[in-house]
């Protein structure tokens, strides 16, 4: 089976990573990324105060005890905000791998069996479409309250018809090659055929379409966050932070500033990293149809 | 939200146009880079960007929060509709001027642009009446796309600037579990979906020849 697997080289990642960083905007990227999730998972550990200790009074200026001032309640600011970015970064990804997978499998799924199936399977993705994510979220925590898991959840298989679009498109094309034919003829089970014989061969589109669905996902986990449906308070989460602390926005800017820059920067730097990548597997696909 | 619908057709049409005509020109390079960057920023991130730029922190010139006065026509209160009306037009700009460049590029590298070119014809010519009703095609497309999302976006926008439309009823009906207000506006926000798709639909029926041929 081995042998079967490697007549068709995947594309390797270290060089795809590789050639996407020879762009000076993926590198930018990557560094922005890098920086804001290093404040995000290592921030609890330098923070000056706990998330929900009170320093001083409501919207407080900055000064040496908070570095840049206190929120509504009196709290760190600069402490709330290295505690706050673990929620996000942690349910974006969860929210991320569970679109991915659901999007993979059914795509994988559809552009292997054809015929109606296929069409059932994505004609279902195209309903999935044509409703606003926000808005199913809503629906969903109106009628479960606001879970984090449930939230994770729909905003994932929001992503999972889109992920499915991409992924039958580019393995309609693989599915078709004759190693998949020798390695039916050889009785590999269909699970392992898709996973091990055709997963690896469209990784890189959907490597790019790792980087997109997580620039989304921040997105939406920090809009759902800012009108009160995520994180519930007293926790500290950057989206929360910038809906307690609008409303004192023009005495007390820095409570709002801090998380909107952070997840500014962190889509911003995602998207730019993903737009690399997805520059650099055009280039490798061109280079390997020549 | 129609505000923002009217400026962004014609904008990311002119931006894209512009990207696709000067190709890898300063000025594409430029277009490219800020839609990039803009795409990412997520809508309410540009709003409150946009609140501390122009009504808190830095000027004051328009009203933070949307206060509507309903017994006054709306374009007598345009300055409190201008902020809400931006921000959604800077999050929907960038993908249709994107399409709209791709297209374009692919339209006026084919023949019958060459052929037009060939001929004579004054560049701007070409341009209008040659490559852009062909380039539009896709462009419609991915118009209607992002219109609807525009009906779902502006939950968190009107959340932003406190606007008293759609979006804020469904958060305020989440909030206090109002299931059958929910409904509604879910179902509401879904017909808007359906009803501009099947529009694009038949906008590009009316643009391609091919298909608006078909049954005679």
């Amino acid at each position: 089976m081995s042998a079967v697997a490697t007549i068709e080289k995947p594309v390797r990642h270290a060089g795809l990573l590789g050639r996407a960083l020879s762009f000076r905007r993926a590198q930018l990227g990557l560094a922005t990324v890098v920086a804001i999730a290093a404040i995000a998972m290592l921030g609890p550990l330098v923070a000056p105060h706990s998330a929900t200790s009170f320093v001083g009074a409501p919207y407080g200026d900055p000064t040496a005890r908070a570095l840049f001032g206190t929120d509504g309640l009196g709290r760190d600011v600069f402490s709330r905000f290295l505690w706050g970015g673990r929620s996000i970064l942690a349910m974006s990804l969860a929210a991320t791998v569970v679109g991915l997978a659901a999007g993979i499998a059914v795509g994988l799924t559809a552009a292997y069996v054809r015929g109606w199936a296929d069409e059932v399977l994505m004609r279902l993705m195209d309903v999935a479409l044509a409703f606003p994510q926000i808005v199913l979220v809503l629906l969903l925590v109106a009628t479960l309250g606001p879970q984090p898991w449930l939230i994770v959840l729909t905003v994932g298989l929001g992503h999972a018809p889109r992920v499915a679009r991409v992924t039958r498109a580019v393995a309609l094309e693989v599915v078709e090659r004759d190693f998949i034919k020798s390695a039916k003829a050889l009785g590999e089970p269909a699970w392992r055929i898709l996973g091990a014989e055709v997963l690896p061969n469209i990784s890189s589109p959907l490597l790019v379409e790792f980087g997109l669905r997580l620039t989304y996902s921040i997105g939406a986990i920090a809009a759902i966050g800012f009108i009160g449906f995520g994180v519930q308070p007293p926790a500290a989460d950057w989206g929360l932070m910038i809906n307690e602390n609008r409303i004192g926005l023009s005495i007390q800017p820095w409570s709002v500033l801090l998380p909107v820059l952070a997840i500014g920067l962190l889509t911003v730097g995602m998207n730019l990293f993903t737009d690399g990548i997805a520059r650099a597997s055009i280039g490798i696909d061109r280079g390997a149809a020549q | 939200m129609l505000a923002a619908a009217l400026i962004a057709i014609p904008a990311s049409i002119l931006i894209g146009v512009a990207g696709a005509v000067r190709r890898d020109r300063a000025v594409d390079h430029i277009l490219s880079m800020a839609s990039l960057v803009l795409a990412a920023l997520p809508d309410f991130v540009i709003g409150i960007l946009l609140v501390m730029l122009f009504a808190t922190q830095v000027f004051h010139v328009l009203p933070a929060v949307t206060m509507l006065d309903n017994d006054v026509p709306i374009w007598r209160q345009a300055a409190q509709v201008i902020l809400p009306a931006v921000t959604l037009d800077i999050a929907v700009i960038p993908y249709m001027a994107r399409i709209m460049r791709a297209s374009m590029i692919e339209v006026l590298e084919s023949e019958y642009v060459q052929m037009a070119r060939l001929k004579g014809m004054p560049p701007a010519r070409v341009i209008l009446r040659h490559a852009l009703p062909n380039a539009m095609v896709p462009f419609i497309q991915v118009t209607a796309l992002q219109l609807a999302w525009l009906a779902g976006g502006v939950v968190v926008v009107e959340f932003v600037f406190r606007f008293p439309g759609i979006g804020q009823a469904l958060i305020d009906a989440v909030a206090n579990r109002d299931l059958p207000v929910v409904q509604t506006l879910a179902l509401l926000i879904g017909a808007v979906y359906v009803l501009l798709n099947t529009l694009a639909d038949v906008a590009t029926i009316l643009l391609t020849p091919r298909l608006r041929t078909a049954h005679s």
